[in-house]
């Protein structure tokens, strides 16, 4: 699951509701684990895979709007509370 | 060739309004589709709905009325529902609140057809209520009569007060009309009900005669219409017949959430060009919109907040001497060229007007983007959505070499404002901070602002496209 969201807080729910389940108990997946890698659009091992010049034109403005720091710290968090494989 | 620049148009006068209706909330989409499936969330529902007096002393609702600068939110501790405006009032400087037994009035005098019937007690409330607003003539005020009693028949929505009593009904349209069922016909009446209100609001404001208004666009939510022509329109000319306005025509102009900014680049041309002198453009507060968060806010255990019909009228005219101007000659628009990413929809959006005029961001002292409150959207998980469109914008100014990657963070508190609006669909789409803006550019506090707009055209499945509209406002010297 590649997420595409700009603040870190919704980032880090989005991510948890793919995994755990939903957080805030509100949606279908509220109390199911689904447990998909996920990642965000700007990481590494997002971008390094995506042409450049096309991630450029859909993601470069999006990016550099971002806290990438605060996301990738959130992101990073739910995939480490993951049961490892 | 003749200076375009000296017959610009400008805006006259805004009006903000809010209806606070609780008893409604149940039949905004998302609570009807819960309550559908569980119609014991009904007393949950109930157990968190605001009084009158706190959704008027909501810190955003005093903004939106003008009588608080949005700047001032910033000061506010969050979340902003725990935090009421000691100093509050219904009304400000540029609209009111009433309150949802005023309301049941309004929806009595919008009715032409003998669809609403609410009980003769409550209507009496709701004539003292309204009254007591200024805005309406004794005359307008005896529209408040019960109908005939036809409207509980087969189809028929029940009408209840917060505190869940019935205080009335709305009959079905014509029989097998699945665009004029009771709860459709509802949400139409109460755009037409809040819109008229704002129309009211705003003429009481200018002073000036109701029989002046030539032309009113719509650009609100609903799409009146029958079963033939779902999206009929003219919604517009039934808000200014029951705002008093005999001399005026009107059209709705449709395109989602950025139909506002449309229909304030259409009323500036109209105005321009010379075919009408005073043109407002309207929008109606959107029914179905009320409790669209409700599942995020219940979960949080936190109040209702989408509880208020939002409405807004904006009279636009011939350059009145005030110097403020709108800039009809560099309006930015979304092509069906530009594309979808971010980036090449404020490219559209933001750049090409300003490159036109020869602007760089920073120039621009005021951005208005979609101001959604964020006490609504952040604990329903929806984020904040001015905020991430002003980091948007700076992010923009720092790859055109304009800002530094540093300015980003700052960007919001200098060239943005907190969203103060309700989520009312069109509603937050950047004109109420017209109400803001326009005596800080008359008095040379503001240089410049300008007004953005995205509507997600692809909502209703004709198109993947997006749309967007923007339009700047400055002053002559």
């Amino acid at each position: 699951m590649i997420l595409g969201a700009a603040e870190p807080a919704y980032v880090e729910m989005m991510a948890e509701t793919v995994t755990a389940g939903d957080p805030t108990y509100t949606g279908p997946l509220a109390g199911v684990s689904l447990g998909l890698p996920v990642y965000h659009v700007t990481e590494p091992e997002v971008r390094e895979n995506a042409d450049a010049s096309v991630y450029q034109d859909q993601i470069g403005l999006s990016e550099v709007a971002m806290e990438t720091d605060k996301i990738w710290e959130s992101i990073r968090g739910v995939r480490g509370r993951m049961p490892a494989e | 060739m003749p200076d375009r620049t000296a017959s610009f148009p400008t805006i006259r006068a805004v009006s903000c309004v809010i209806a606070h209706t609780p008893g409604l909330l149940r039949y905004g989409s998302k609570p009807a589709r819960e309550l559908a499936k569980d119609a014991a969330l009904l007393a949950k529902i109930e157990g968190h709905l605001r009084s009158f007096d706190d959704a008027v002393a909501y810190a955003p609702n005093q903004v939106f009325i003008g009588s608080r600068a949005p700047e001032w939110l910033w000061d506010v501790p969050e979340p902003w529902w725990r935090h009421g405006d000691a100093k509050a009032s219904a009304r400000g400087p540029v609209g009111q609140i009433v309150s949802e037994d005023a309301f049941w009035g309004l929806l009595r005098m919008a009715d032409e057809f003998g669809l609403v019937d609410i009980e003769s007690g409550v209507l009496d409330r709701s004539r003292d209520l309204l009254r007591s607003t200024g805005l309406f003539t004794d005359a307008e005020l005896e529209r408040i009569a019960r109908a005939s009693g036809t409207a509980s028949g087969e189809g028929a929505l029940g009408l209840h007060g917060a505190d869940g009593s019935v205080v009335g009904h709305v009959a079905n349209g014509y029989p097998g009309d699945t665009s004029q069922t009771a709860d459709i016909l509802l949400e139409n009446l109460a755009c037409k009900a809040s819109g008229a209100l704002a129309l009211k609001q705003l003429l009481r404001q200018t002073g000036m005669d109701a029989r002046d208004v030539e032309y009113v666009l719509g650009c609100g939510e609903e799409a009146v219409g029958d079963r033939y022509q779902r999206g009929g329109g003219a919604i517009s000319k039934a808000m200014a017949e029951m705002a008093g306005c005999a001399q005026a025509s009107g059209s709705d102009v449709k395109a989602f959430c950025c139909a506002p900014v449309h229909a304030l680049v259409l009323a500036g041309s109209l105005v321009q060009s010379g075919v009408f002198k005073n043109v407002v453009v309207v929008g109606g507060g959107s029914l179905a919109k009320l409790g669209m968060k409700m599942l995020g806010h219940l979960a949080k255990d936190m109040p209702l907040l989408e509880d208020c019909l939002a409405a807004v009228a904006i009279l636009v005219g011939p350059p009145d001497g005030t110097g403020v101007r709108m800039r009809l000659d560099a309006v930015g628009r979304h092509t069906v060229a530009s594309g979808g990413s971010a980036g090449a929809i404020y490219e559209a959006l933001v750049a090409a007007p300003l490159d036109q005029l020869g602007l760089h961001i920073p120039d621009v002292d005021k951005y208005a983007v979609e101001l959604h409150n964020p006490d609504i959207t952040v604990p329903a998980g929806s984020g904040n959505v001015p905020r991430t469109n002003y980091r948007i914008i700076a992010g923009l100014g720092v790859m055109r070499g304009e800002l530094r990657r540093d300015d980003v963070d700052g960007f919001e508190r200098v060239h943005g404002v907190p969203g103060f609006v309700p989520t009312q669909g069109h509603i937050p789409a950047a004109l109420p901070y017209l109400a803001h803006a326009l005596p800080r550019l008359r008095d040379g506090s503001l240089r410049n602002a300008l007004f953005i707009a995205k509507g997600s055209l692809f909502l209703g499945k004709m198109t993947n496209m997006a749309d967007g509209m923007s339009v700047l406002l400055d002053r002559a010297d």
